[in-house]
């Protein structure tokens, strides 16, 4: 119900997505490649869904693994997102709806994460070869 | 991006419901009796320890620690209950700045609750065994508690400190580009200005004891000579205590950034100024002078602080577009004409009901009656509350007919 001038974010959010809005993103994790779509997902997931949820498993507070019942297929998880996430059909949870880019970077993230792999090492990893490989060039 | 669209962008899009500067206005205010009461409570707290180490040389000092312990006590609640008034109108015009140096130190943000527990806890503690001839281990309780009310000092100064140089949020968050999301460090002390917001708690000790003795003249069991001690205690700490807060004061009009124009600024020479002449007339303080003059030069003082610190951050905020002025308004006068009856209804004829009848409760020994007066007052307490109470049911039930019916 609008009210007070104040414009709905939802749909603007969804064209540009949150990469290009959101004020606090460093500038190299603001468009998705293959090195760093780990570290994206993870941030993207932190922004959208830690209000609400937990990200590690086996913690309290609604923790994503478990919603997911530990799925490690991105698809699935992507699926979700483009979905009943994307419509706003998802009882007791806002509209979310993000450009491709962003939901499969979330989806390779909570994949990775109910792996059980530690995402942390891993991003680590990630972003040390990606400043080898800039640095070689 | 520029940090300062983003500042703008990140206010509440509802706006506010009055023009901007008086919520600016109350903030000043409230934030005066506020601070008035953390200096109140961190300098008695301060002395009651120094008294309790000293028992054994006067019962004049026993005396005094346990005196102080209690106005500590209540100097905690009060200061928790006056500090809610200056955090929302800071949340209502400087959200962006609040919530974001919040977030980047949460830990320590949330921390600051559980450290005040445990610090209230600790006091109470020492509070409940501070008695004639009590023993030494108990100032343990004590120190522990001082201690942690001087950490959560440290903390809001951060928080506040912190949403001054929004030019840097980016750094704290993302350092190298890499995010730190778990707000585990305080980013930015200005050492200086904590030192001499602290450093008031002496003075406002010493003023408060000049006041202190004054108010027991009337009472037979408060012996005149432990009240001319308590006097020259507090004049001497008054009149020491605001030479010293001098050296943090200039330490700090001196930290100012080059070319905001603040090193030099009027109001900040004009807290000098005020330091500098409390310190005279507290060295000077004459026999004759009423005992609760000094606390009304102290208030004074703490109003041109109070004001500073809001010229200091619009100084800081300007140069990145941040103006408060053009602040969305969506005017709700109803709510702002509740607000102000309420102020002045409930604060002035509740809360004056209380403090007449604490204030004069305790300048009797025995039992006390209370005056014509007082009982109307208290009569007509009862009738606001009541009166209150109608309207917030009435006007909240007004609004849902008519959202819902009508």
């Amino acid at each position: 119900m609008p009210g007070k001038g104040i414009t709905g974010e939802v749909d603007r959010i969804a064209e540009k997505g949150l990469l290009q809005l959101h004020p606090f993103i460093p500038d190299r994790l603001r468009v998705v490649n293959d090195g760093n779509r780990l570290e994206v997902g993870q941030l993207l997931a932190k922004v959208a869904c830690a209000n609400c949820h937990a990200l590690q498993r086996r913690t309290p507070l609604r923790h994503i693994p478990d919603k997911f019942h530990g799925a490690t297929d991105e698809d699935l998880i992507a699926a979700f997102l483009q979905g009943p996430l994307k419509h706003g059909t998802q009882p007791y949870m806002p509209r979310i709806d993000l450009p491709e880019a962003e939901v499969r970077a979330i989806a390779h993230f909570l994949a990775v994460t109910n792996s059980g792999q530690d995402v942390e090492r891993l991003i680590v990893q990630q972003r040390s070869a990606t400043r080898v490989a800039s640095q070689k060039e | 991006m520029d940090i300062g669209t983003v500042m703008n962008t990140m206010r509440d899009p509802a706006g506010v419901p009055a023009h901007p500067v008086l919520f600016q206005a109350l903030m000043v205010l409230t934030w005066v009796l506020h601070i008035a009461f953390v200096h109140l409570t961190l300098g008695a707290a301060g002395l009651a320890i120094f008294s309790f180490h000293r028992r054994g040389r006067s019962p004049y000092w026993e005396c005094l620690s346990m005196a102080m312990t209690k106005v500590a006590k209540v100097g905690v609640s009060l200061l928790i209950v006056l500090g809610v008034a200056p955090l929302l109108f800071t949340q209502v015009i400087y959200d962006p700045q609040w919530y974001a140096s919040n977030v980047l130190s949460g830990r320590w943000a949330i921390a600051f609750i559980f450290t005040l527990i445990v610090a209230y806890c600790s006091w109470f503690a020492f509070y409940y065994a501070n008695h004639e001839g009590a023993k030494r281990h108990i100032g343990v309780f004590a120190w522990v508690g001082l201690l942690l009310f001087c950490l959560d000092g440290l903390i809001m100064h951060a928080l506040s400190y912190q949403a001054l140089l929004p030019g840097q949020w980016m750094g704290w968050y993302a350092p190298g580009g890499v995010v730190d999301t778990r707000g585990a460090a305080l980013h930015a002390i200005q050492w200086p200005r904590y030192l001499f917001i602290m450093s008031l708690s002496a003075p406002a000790v010493g003023i408060f004891l000049i006041a202190y003795a004054h108010y027991f003249a009337g009472r037979e069991d408060r012996e005149p000579a432990y009240r001319a001690f308590t006097r020259s205690l507090g004049q001497r700490m008054a009149s020491r205590g605001f030479v010293l807060a001098l050296l943090p004061l200039l330490g700090w009009q001196m930290s100012h950034p080059a070319g905001s124009g603040l090193v030099a600024h009027p109001v900040g020479v004009l807290l000098v100024l005020a330091v500098i002449a409390m310190a005279g007339w507290m060295w000077r303080l004459r026999e004759g002078t009423h005992g609760y003059l000094p606390v009304l030069g102290g208030l004074g003082l703490l109003a041109v602080l109070s004001l500073w610190r809001e010229v200091i951050r619009v100084a800081h905020l300007k140069p990145f577009g941040y103006d408060i002025a053009n602040y969305v308004v969506h005017a709700d006068w109803p709510s702002a004409l509740l607000f102000f009856a309420t102020l002045a209804g409930v604060g002035g004829l509740v809360g004056g009901y209380y403090l007449t009848l604490i204030y004069r409760a305790g300048r009797v020994q025995g039992l006390y009656t209370a005056s014509r007066g007082v009982a109307r007052l208290g009569s007509g307490a009862v009738a606001i509350l009541g009166v209150w109470i109608a309207v917030f049911f009435i006007y909240g039930i007004a609004i849902w007919v008519r959202n819902s019916f009508l």
